[in-house]
């Protein structure tokens, strides 16, 4: 996507998986921020929950060796979205901040991005979303409430963003680092969640995308995300460090 | 709708059935039948032009300028009449398309006894709407604010004021007036208004029907009451608020490019 | 009394622009115009894209879902209540806050909210509306005259409390309090063992090996604070490990380095293995060793030792069914630790005080902190000093300001119950407690509350218990209704929490009708009252204990400066309450250690499998799953969500032949439930979980009739050395049935992203840097998937391919 003129802003998320206790307060303030549709009982066995973040679980080993890990994982705003070219009506949509955002308007429900999307952060909306007369008091008006047969996806609480960088513009100051946090990120207790510019080249971010534990998922696929995950640290792992286990495996792959 | 188009249509499916029926059995077919499939076809064919006309037509008018008919460019009746001539016009209230005094829904003229116009009070916008230089919503003032002048003046024979004096529309209902929507943004679009009013402030030149009353201040910029025109028009002379443009998106963006603002489509649509 | 009619004047409403008017500078508080007279905007739903933008105005409140006193900011347009924050500034939030917290803005709104006060006068009738005039008539009527009364609530504290108890007195009724699974034993050890009134603070940001026995910090119990010392403790420099030893996987287990899971009962063992190795440390200061054996009245540990294992890795491996190499490995890191001077802290509560020695394996492990010399040090335990106010008199009416909460065991409960059913109690008066589901016999407390002259249930939304009562009142939501709160724990200095309404009623769209009438409850009680404390409201209560503040010493270095009462008042309501960091410690008063049985016993026939009754992190004790946020919402280890379950062991199912989904009889000596099963391999093989929380009658659209309530499992005959239940000590059957259930679930919704196949998430060794751990991951899934060694003997398959 070409950016129509440079800005002085590129978001992007950094996770300390190491910090993160899986605690799920990512999940409903995402909720409660972005008027996501209430997932029914049916919607979870349907397969259809819809959770802009989700905070994955996986287990490793068995009893008692047993290790629950998690990962919180959310749109990556990748540079070079798969998600993006697939649109017939550029519903998808990179902004000049980088950002990777979904218009609603435009979107006329193929769902080519979401299958297109390897990280499966993108969901149709199925059903036109209820909520009882009096939740509606609780909506942010904020963020559109999207209809039935549209595309939805994580925004990195672009309200937010644009509340951040219009009050420092009103101030006539530069935005800085940590003014601007979207919903999740303000949520997370254990602060495994963090937000920032990276163009700022003070900023957390900057630092742990640097960070000798950061990698981002999926790497192979060259989507070029703005999420970096940190990774988990086990004190019992013995490190490797390149010796000759390491050449062994790569025999082993030789030979085959 | 769909029904309705069905119902439209109804001679093309009559005709298309008949043509069918004259292939499979030609011979046995009567005449009539025969002669009547053409006559169908033509006037089926009639219904559907006239109507792509029409359904061309109010698409224009969509992306274009928005037809009263569809619920735009309406000055809805309010549950109170509330004239903005009096309050926020300047000098005698002389509608300047007429030359004549403004004339109230109820058919009532502003003018005085002595049959000269009534000369408007010139309040600032943002008495009432405090909040519009701060906030996203201009905000419609609580009735409490009303009544802190209407205590004391406006005319004591008004039905209205008198209702509004006596009870106070908050007390009785216990909850405030419930006002019509005038100005309703396109589908999906967010719209702050503070930034703009800070923005146009501040660069005087990009405020478009100035108002009567427009006036530089000496450091370059101008009060906050006289940037609300650019979009809302001259509500000052308006006995029923009324939606004055289109407020389209061409609209917005044409503003946003000429004053070097962002255009990205997730500066509204989110 | 003067200023008190000054105050009286101030309405809410001015109150509240006020509040915002002064807005500190800095702060996120902003003023806002007045949002009951605003104009009516229709919510957003109704026609989304034409609402514009909107911005905010945050104001402090309390939450009332969290049993630690946390302050809340909430997000309040035109008011109505938007979002729930952490409160930034106050010293136990520090702008985070519960996953559950956030379910307060649905109680808020919530349909099914009780729309005005009901009553019925015979205990068959059916309810009708009355006015409030009446129902308050009924309860002056029935407070006024004699009889056997109580009152119940949950754990309440600070100001909170001190009406409550101050209007038992003046009624002559009794108070008592109630809440699912809670650590009584906890909060009771910690007092004897560090002789404080207050509960301690765990200092876990600087602390560099945690050792928790049970205790469940990062999950269902402690404040949002806990949470963001674990983050700091996990990122800092010296990366901190933490143990956490206990028979199911908590949450804290879950986040833990390392899970040892022990039998039920018998962590003990664990504890004084770990006290005898101290002892036996050279490293170990000769003082403390001698104070700790002075206060626990010792000479050697094994007089602890009420079991007849032999305090050595091997026999408590096999005593504990811990692996004993993992149990030399912890004494190893404990003895490393103390060698390189690095901050150890023992903690305990959760799982453990549901045993039948539970208060004294929490004194035990508490009580090791003595021999590290964790007490009072940076990374250890940090002893919490008193609020300087004990009390404030108002109108000349003394109002006490306890700062621990109120408990009640369940000895007292069985009493009272006892009395209910003998038919001699004339009142009850429920807070929003759900007596029936909470304790065991949910048909015997029916019928006692049925015999009770006249019951009088107060709650946001009917449930259980309120559907019995006879008169049913609509009572406030933490965003409607003063309250001042102290934080439990304090975060090592005095604080103070005050809430106020942020939120107006909920109007019908058109704003001609007020949805939900009610009242705070705290207010009702003061209604209530007659002589000094009359026609005062919660309000001037609260500015009391301001103006107080503001007149003590304690006043001096505080979180807020200000010029005069009413400033402060001001100063205090825009961040939440109070709190003075500049404290000097507090050294611990007369502590004691008193271990009567380190270790219990918990018979288990072989056929039957012990059950713990838990808390989900998500569902909590059950009270917020009348919102389909707390219900919709994963629970995080099995991402199991709108239902109850039984955790099972993919071992043992595989034994039982059970899969997942598979409808199983939980069986108990007392009574059994059906659930479905859900597999995986966190759970002990001879243990099965199952959360509380569901399994309630009526409890709104979302919550009926849903799951199964596993406190009916439990036998209350048996109590503990605190007069509780033992919860974790029950053993249970497990019985096929031929029936089976989708379960809703989360998991699966989506396919995994993973790094390698077999390799979900990358765990890195210390120093590696993410490459390297890349390679070792590739290489560990191919030692996975093609054989543990690379020897001859696979080259040989090989050549057979």
């Amino acid at each position: 996507m070409v950016a129509e003129k440079q800005s002085k802003f590129k978001w992007g998320m950094a996770v300390d998986i190491d910090a993160c206790n899986g605690c799920q307060a990512c999940v409903i303030a995402c909720q409660s921020e972005n008027n996501i549709p209430i997932n029914t009982e049916d919607n979870f066995k349907d397969a259809r929950g819809i959770e802009w973040i989700r905070v994955e679980r996986y287990w490793e080993g068995e009893f008692p060796n047993v290790k629950a890990k998690f990962i919180p994982i959310l749109c990556m705003h990748c540079d070079n979205a798969p998600c993006e070219p697939v649109c017939p009506v550029y519903a998808s949509y990179h902004t000049v901040e980088g950002l990777n955002v979904q218009i609603y308007n435009r979107c006329v429900g193929t769902r080519y991005c979401a299958n297109g999307c390897p990280y499966l952060v993108r969901f149709f909306n199925y059903w036109e979303p209820e909520w009882p007369e009096s939740f509606q008091n609780h909506l942010n008006p904020d963020v559109t409430v999207r209809s039935r047969g549209i595309m939805e996806k994580c925004s990195m609480c672009i309200q937010r963003i644009r509340r951040g960088t219009r009050d420092a513009k009103k101030d006539k100051r530069e935005v800085v680092d940590g003014d601007i946090s979207p919903a999740c990120v303000q949520a997370c207790p254990t602060d495994a969640l963090v937000f920032g510019n990276q163009k700022d080249p003070e900023s957390r971010i900057n630092k742990m995308k640097n960070d000798k534990r950061a990698y981002t998922l999926l790497d192979h696929l060259k989507t070029n995300n703005n999420v970096w995950y940190l990774a988990k640290v086990d004190p019992d792992i013995e490190a490797h460090h390149g010796d000759k286990h390491h050449g062994e495996g790569n025999h082993k792959e030789d030979s085959h | 709708m769909k029904r309705l188009l069905d119902i439209l249509y109804a001679p093309l499916y009559i005709a298309a059935e008949i043509v069918e029926i004259i292939k499979e059995k030609d011979k046995t077919t009567p005449t009539w039948l025969k002669l009547l499939a053409p006559v169908l076809a033509v006037g089926g064919l009639g219904i559907f032009a006239v109507l792509s006309f029409l359904q061309a037509f109010v698409m224009t008018a969509w992306f274009g300028n928005p037809l009263p008919v569809l619920g735009f460019d309406q000055s809805p009746e309010q549950p109170m009449h509330f004239p903005h001539t009096i309050h926020a016009g300047v000098g005698p209230l002389i509608d300047e398309k007429t030359g004549q005094p403004y004339v109230s829904p109820s058919g009532d003229m502003r003018v005085n006894d002595d049959g000269s116009p009534m000369v408007g009070l010139g309040m600032d916008c943002t008495y009432c709407h405090k909040q519009v230089i701060e906030r996203p919503w201009s905000g419609v003032p609580p009735v409490e604010l009303c009544i802190s002048c209407h205590k004391v003046i406006g005319d004591s024979d008004n039905e209205q004021l008198t209702y509004l004096r006596q009870k106070g529309l908050y007390e009785e209902t216990k909850s405030p007036i419930n006002w019509e929507r005038v100005h309703r943004m396109p589908d999906h679009v967010r719209f702050n208004h503070a930034p703009h009013i800070w923005y146009l402030t501040e660069n005087p030149d990009s405020i478009q029907n100035k108002p009567v009353d427009f006036e530089v201040l000496p450091d370059g910029t101008v009060n906050a009451s006289k940037v609300c025109s650019t979009c809302h028009g001259n509500v000052a002379g308006m006995e029923q608020v009324a939606q004055v443009q289109p407020l389209k998106m061409g609209q917005c963006v044409a503003c946003h490019r000429a004053n070097e603002a962002s255009v990205g489509c997730e500066t509204c649509h989110h | 009394m003067s200023s008190l009619e000054n105050k009286n004047n101030l309405s809410r409403r001015k109150f509240l622009g006020l509040v915002g008017g002064t807005a500190l500078g800095a702060f996120i508080f902003e003023a806002c115009g007045v949002p009951e007279q605003e104009f009516i905007i229709q919510a957003p739903v109704d026609m989304p894209e034409d609402y514009v933008k909107g911005e905010d105005d945050w104001y402090a409140t309390l939450s009332d879902t969290s049993s630690h006193g946390e302050s809340l900011i909430v997000r309040i347009m035109q008011g109505r209540a938007k979002k729930i924050e952490g409160n930034p500034d106050f010293p136990n939030t520090l702008g985070k806050h519960k996953t559950v917290t956030e379910t307060e803005l649905q109680s808020m709104y919530h349909p099914d909210r009780i729309s005005g006060p009901l009553y019925r006068k015979t205990s068959s009738g059916n309810h009708r509306p009355i006015t409030w005039k009446e129902a308050k008539s009924i309860i002056n009527n029935a407070t006024s005259s004699q009889g056997t009364k109580t009152i119940i609530t949950k754990p309440v504290r600070g100001l909170n409390r001190g009406l409550i108890e101050k209007y038992a007195s003046i009624k002559n009724m009794k108070h008592l309090s109630l809440a699912s699974l809670r650590d009584n034993s906890m909060y009771e050890t910690t007092k004897d063992v560090f002789g404080t009134k207050d509960l301690p603070y765990f200092d876990i940001k600087n602390s560099d090996l945690i050792i928790s026995f049970g205790l469940d910090f990062l999950g269902t119990w402690g404040p949002v604070e806990y949470e963001y010392q674990f983050g700091k403790f996990r990122i800092k420099e010296n990366r901190g490990y933490l143990y956490q030893i206990e028979p199911r996987m908590s949450m804290t287990a879950a986040a833990a380095d390392k899970w040892l899971c022990s039998d039920p009962g018998k962590e003990g063992l664990i504890a004084l293995l770990i006290a005898d190795s101290l002892l036996k440390n050279e490293k170990i200061k000769n003082e403390d060793v001698e104070y700790f054996k002075k206060i626990a009245g010792i000479q050697e540990i094994n007089e602890l030792n009420n079991s007849n294992v032999s305090l050595d890795p091997k026999s408590v491996g096999k005593a504990t069914g811990i692996d004993y190499h993992a149990i030399e490995k912890l004494i190893e890191k404990i003895n490393y630790s103390i060698d390189k001077n690095k901050k150890i802290m023992f903690l305990s509560g959760g799982c453990v005080s549901g045993y039948s020695n539970s208060r004294s394996i929490n004194a035990l492990v508490y009580g090791l902190n003595y021999i590290t010399n964790s007490v009072n040090k940076e990374g250890g335990i940090i002893i919490n000093p008193e609020n300087e106010l004990k009390h404030i008199l108002v109108n000349g009416e003394v109002i006490k300001m306890p700062s621990d909460s109120s408990w009640d065991s369940y000895e007292d409960w069985s009493k009272e119950i006892e009395t209910w059913e003998s038919g001699g109690q004339d009142l009850i008066m429920i807070n929003n407690v759900d007596l029936v589901n909470e304790i065991p016999g949910k048909k015997r407390l029916v019928d006692a509350i049925g015999k009770a002259k006249l019951s009088i249930g107060f709650g946001i939304v009917v449930n259980d218990t309120l559907e019995r009562c006879d008169l049913i009142l609509p009572s406030n939501t933490s965003l409607q209704s003063w309250s001042s709160d102290i934080p439990e724990p304090k975060t090592g200095y005095q604080s103070y929490g005050f809430g106020q309404p942020v939120a107006t009623k909920p109007l019908l769209r058109d704003g001609s009708k007020v949805l939900y009438d009610s009242k705070s409850f705290n207010n009702v009680l003061l209604d209530d009252l007659e002589g000094n404390l009359s026609g005062l409201s919660f309000m001037d209560i609260c500015m009391e204990l301001s103006d107080n503040i503001y007149e003590s010493d304690s006043y001096k270095n505080s979180s807020i400066v200000a010029s005069s009462k009413d400033d402060f008042f001001r100063g205090v309501m825009a961040r939440g309450g109070w709190w003075n960091t500049n404290q000097p410690k507090v050294e611990p008063k007369n502590p004691e250690i008193n271990v009567i049985n380190s270790v219990a016993s918990i018979k288990r026939s072989k056929n039957e499998f012990y059950l713990i009754p838990f808390k989900s992190h998500v569902f909590g004790d059950g009270n917020s799953l009348s919102n389909p946020w707390a219900l919709g919402s994963p629970d995080p280890l099995t991402s199991i969500t709108w239902d109850t379950w039984v955790e099972m062991n993919n071992k043992t199912a595989e034994k039982l032949d059970i899969k997942a989904g598979d409808i199983v009889e939980v069986k108990s000596e007392i009574s059994s439930i059906e659930l479905p099963v859900y597999v995986h391999p966190a759970v002990p093989t001879n243990t099965v979980a199952v959360p509380i929380g569901l399994g309630k009658d009526n409890f709104t659209r979302y919550a009926s009739g849903r799951g199964a309530n596993v406190v009916d499992l439990i036998d209350s005959s048996k109590l503990n050395e605190n007069g509780d239940i033992m919860w974790n000590s029950t053993t249970v059957q497990i019985i096929k049935t031929k029936e089976n259930k989708k379960i809703s679930k989360f998991e699966g919704n989506v396919p995994a992203v993973q790094v390698e196949p077999g390799v979900p998430i990358l765990t890195l060794a210390p120093g590696e840097t993410a490459e390297e751990g890349f390679h070792r991951a590739h290489e560990e899934h191919l030692e996975h998937t093609f054989g543990d060694h690379f020897g001859d003997e696979h080259s040989n398959e090989k050549g057979d391919h």
